[in-house]
């Protein structure tokens, strides 16, 4: 599995960054890009196109000269047994020539089933041979399309008795997948905290389970129930419970590099800089903590 | 492609039921779906966490909405824009995560919907304003299709008017016979003017 250094604490790129997160903008090692965010969608000739927005990638790019850049992937849709988004892998190429980057991610799951069939939410895939068939050549593939680590992340949904083979969880699922892909694990921890509230599992015991090599990078976030289930929304602080799993797999996970603390554009404004940096300081502390107890540091980690 | 199957019936399902509420019982008999497949697929609707999917997959799109047909959704009143909004939604599948183009489609609901003359001038105002914004946004201005996006929208009611009473939430003026054409064009300083 490829690995890579330590970037250390990381939020999600938007328009305004720097402005929006007043002094915790200095607490942050890397950026990480959707870049979807930076385009536009047109059905051009009859097919669907995207093309960047010229501002917004002139403003990611400037951002990506101040600090490291890492990729995040929102319409892969990797899991797709009729073919991928053929689209979004062409804006990436093109993002990867103007600028480089230290890995990327994508959701583990299922976003359009056929053309014209669009979920509207990503999908589970289901625990399966074939499903681990269908996404490990293509992660495979993507690590070598970029030279960089390519991590999969790990999704809150809400279907119950997924199907499933060999008696697999989620856990089990994830770690077969990765090995058979050979790639890293980006470990949103406030996904898995939703699927364990949300179907009753205990998180620590199934973490404890985890292929804490394969973790490349975790996710913070916090979002709002709706009908007694936790969802996956980013415009929250991060609850007690994640930040309990954290610091339980930060010092745990060898390859770990880099934490990103999630939160929605629209949702930045409420928050505001000083919640937003408060929730920032404490992503350091845990990232300092797990720094000082090993041998790599991160490149802001020595302030 | 047993998995191809799987993931299509269950595309299918999230969004009918995200839409109407119910999907057609034939529509996945020519599916090559296994005995567990069709009994997992056919328990889904009773389950609260498919019913919790299908809401996030309408959440989105009503956010996306909200976010980008602000002044149609004004001039209808919070009543009848959440009535015009649960109507598309239910009238149009999902087919992208993208604000502009379900903004667009949304737009060209509620202009042929609405009967209204005022309001359907403003839903039709609003999508040229969004693709003449888009143009001056993204296109170069010798780009051939930069005035492509021009379009003239004819109002019942003097522009200015119509607009200053939906701004601050005033009755709207009485439609009248007059037409009140409007061009809407990337080349123009504020996207639009009357004419």
């Amino acid at each position: 599995m490829k690995t890579t250094s330590p970037l250390g604490v990381g939020f999600t790129w938007q328009p305004g960054l720097q402005a929006a997160l007043g002094r915790g903008w200095e607490l942050l090692d890397f950026v990480e890009i959707s870049p979807d965010v930076l385009c536009r969608e047109s059905m051009a000739g009859g097919g669907r196109r995207l093309e960047y927005r010229e501002a917004l990638l002139a403003e990611a790019l400037r951002t990506a000269a101040e600090r490291p850049v890492v990729i995040h992937g929102l319409g892969l849709s990797i899991g797709t047994a009729a073919g991928w988004d053929e689209e979004y892998l062409r804006i990436l190429d093109l993002f990867h020539e103007r600028q480089p980057f230290c890995w990327h991610s994508d959701h583990l799951a299922c976003l359009t089933a056929a053309p014209q069939t669009h979920a509207g939410i990503p999908l589970p895939l289901p625990l399966t041979d074939e499903a681990i068939a269908l996404v490990a050549p293509r992660a495979r593939a993507l690590g070598e399309r970029y030279g960089v680590p390519f991590l999969l992340e790990n999704i809150t949904h809400y279907l119950p008795n997924l199907p499933t083979e060999r008696g697999r969880d989620e856990i089990a699922f994830l770690n077969d997948l990765t090995e058979a892909a050979d790639c890293g694990l980006l470990l949103d921890l406030y996904n898995f905290h939703c699927n364990a509230v949300n179907f009753g599992f205990d998180a620590l015991e199934a973490l404890s389970r985890l292929r804490l090599d394969r973790v490349i990078e975790i996710h913070l976030a916090g979002g709002a129930a709706h009908d007694g289930f936790l969802t996956d929304v980013h415009t929250r602080e991060v609850p007690e419970p994640v930040w309990e799993l954290l610091e339980w797999i930060a010092p745990r996970a060898p390859n770990l590099a880099g934490i990103v603390y999630e939160v929605m554009e629209q949702a930045v404004p409420r928050l505001g800089p000083a919640r937003l940096t408060a929730q920032l300081e404490r992503v350091r502390a845990v990232w300092d903590a797990r720094a000082a107890s090993k041998p790599e540091r991160s490149a802001h980690a020595a302030r | 492609m047993p998995l191809a199957e799987l993931q299509f019936a269950l595309a299918q399902l999230v969004s009918a039921h995200a839409a109407s509420g119910s999907m057609a019982p034939d529509t996945l008999d020519e599916l090559a779906l296994s005995a567990d497949e069709r009994a997992w697929l056919d328990s889904l609707p009773g389950a609260p966490g498919f019913r919790v999917t299908c809401d996030i997959q309408r959440w989105w799109r009503e956010t996306r909405l909200r976010e980008t047909t602000r002044l149609t959704l004004v001039a209808l009143g919070p009543q009848r824009a959440a009535e015009l909004v649960q109507a598309f939604l239910n009238a149009t599948p999902c087919t992208t995560l993208f604000f502009l183009p379900e903004a667009r489609a949304f737009l060209r609901f509620a202009a042929e919907t609405l009967e209204d003359a005022n309001l359907s001038a403003i839903a039709r105002f609003e999508h040229a304003l969004l693709v003449a914004g888009d143009a001056a946004l993204q296109l170069a201005s010798d780009d051939p299709d930069f005035d492509e996006t021009t379009e003239i929208v004819v109002f019942a009611a003097p522009p200015e008017e119509l607009l200053d009473a939906v701004l601050h939430r005033q009755p709207l003026p009485a439609p009248s016979l007059e037409g009140f054409p409007v061009l809407i064009s990337p080349r123009l300083p504020h996207l639009w003017q009357p004419i």
